[in-house]
């Protein structure tokens, strides 16, 4: 790999780095080797498409594709833990301990919430809370933007259902 | 949390408050693009080896069988005949198993495929060589195993099949059955369960 193009392709995948930790942190909450293994693959991925990547996409866009890729990838492959285990490691994003418990306790609600959901709802209401568009989520995951706005409409009540429920 | 709060808030909030991730540093990426390598050349290597070990084995039997009993013409035809069936299968094998690992989204100016694809393009790949796998296994486990009975009792037992037609049915159907329990778990861990796996996410694809 050439200094020139390392160089581009690194300050590139940095300054849309905090995209691959929350993809991480959203399918694998629970276990952090597993983190650290799926952050690997997906930088690996990253890395391997880096030259098909013509700049037809917003760069965030085609390196959600590429990250909910490899994450959905991973956990076909994966055969650990049953869904149903406890979350109870620190979750992504968590607030520092001195802030207030209630809004820690929100964060860690919705986390909870969200890790119910099945893997292409998990990446549609990922990439509806940073902010893509329904086009952008359509061409992420192959769906319709009418079956996306429909999903996410379901998506988000069951995430409230489930979250009055656990309150 | 009061779902009114609205989750995009709680969301925000909760990014707000995240520290900034490390940096992947050019030693980072140099780190982890050789490890994968390494681990995907492992992989294939393993999956490959271990279907062609037993045909190596099977191979290497006939050969020793052929050179050993050289100008006993039965059992010499034996060996020939169990190669000839058995050369096909290798052939079909390493072509499937390349296929099975030649990546569609790797070929020059190609662009990355969306989710949909991507597991609709795997899950054919994975189907297509299971079905082949499947094939393979019916007409590939009778047919090694008949010719290990045959050989085997020709050489080692007297009266060979002919003087022993039940002995050798009962060995040849233990044989098949033991291989085809050991051919389900295997076939159970590498293709079924993956293969649903996929199908659940193309299910949840294409429901609207």
């Amino acid at each position: 790999m050439s200094a020139e193009w390392e160089t581009t392709f690194l300050a590139d995948v940095n300054q849309n780095i905090r995209i691959v930790h929350r993809v991480c942190h959203t399918y694998f909450p629970r276990d952090a080797m597993e983190r650290e293994e799926v952050f690997q693959d997906i930088m690996y991925q990253l890395w391997k498409s880096y030259p098909q990547f013509k700049g037809e996409s917003k760069f965030s866009t085609w390196m959600h594709k590429v990250a909910l890729n490899t994450a959905i990838t991973h956990i076909r492959r994966s055969t650990r833990e049953p869904r149903s285990a406890e979350l109870t490691e620190p979750i992504a994003h968590a607030p520092d301990m001195n802030e207030h418990m209630d809004r820690k306790e929100e964060i860690h609600q919705l986390y909870k919430a969200i890790d119910t959901l099945m893997g292409i709802d998990k990446a549609i209401i990922l990439l509806h809370l940073e902010d893509q568009d329904y086009e952008e989520i359509a061409a992420i995951t192959g769906l319709t933007k009418t079956n996306v706005s429909v999903r996410l409409v379901r998506i988000r009540r069951a995430l409230k259902e489930y979250i009055e429920r656990n309150q | 949390m009061a779902p009114s709060n609205g989750i995009e808030n709680v969301w925000k909030e909760g990014k707000a408050r995240e520290a900034d991730p490390a940096p992947l540093t050019g030693k980072d990426l140099q780190a982890i693009v050789s490890s994968r390598v390494r681990k995907e050349f492992k992989t294939v290597s393993e999956f490959v080896w271990a279907a062609i070990v037993y045909q190596i084995i099977l191979y290497s039997f006939l050969t020793h069988t052929f050179i050993r009993h050289w100008g006993d013409v039965q059992i010499m035809l034996l060996c020939l005949a169990g190669g000839a069936c058995y050369i096909p299968l290798t052939v079909a094998l390493i072509r499937r198993t390349k296929a099975l690992y030649r990546r569609p989204s790797e070929a020059p100016g190609s662009p990355v495929p969306d989710v949909f694809r991507k597991v609709e393009g795997e899950y054919a790949r994975l189907a297509d060589f299971f079905q082949f796998k499947k094939r393979m296994d019916w007409i590939g486990v009778p047919v090694s195993c008949a010719i290990i009975v045959l050989v085997t009792f020709t050489l080692f037992v007297k009266g060979g099949i002919g003087g022993n037609p039940l002995g050798g049915l009962v060995v040849f159907a233990v044989w098949v059955g033991l291989s085809l329990i050991a051919i389900h778990a295997e076939n159970k861990k590498r293709f079924v369960s993956p293969l649903r796996q996929l199908e659940l996410v193309l299910d949840d694809l294409k429901r609207s």
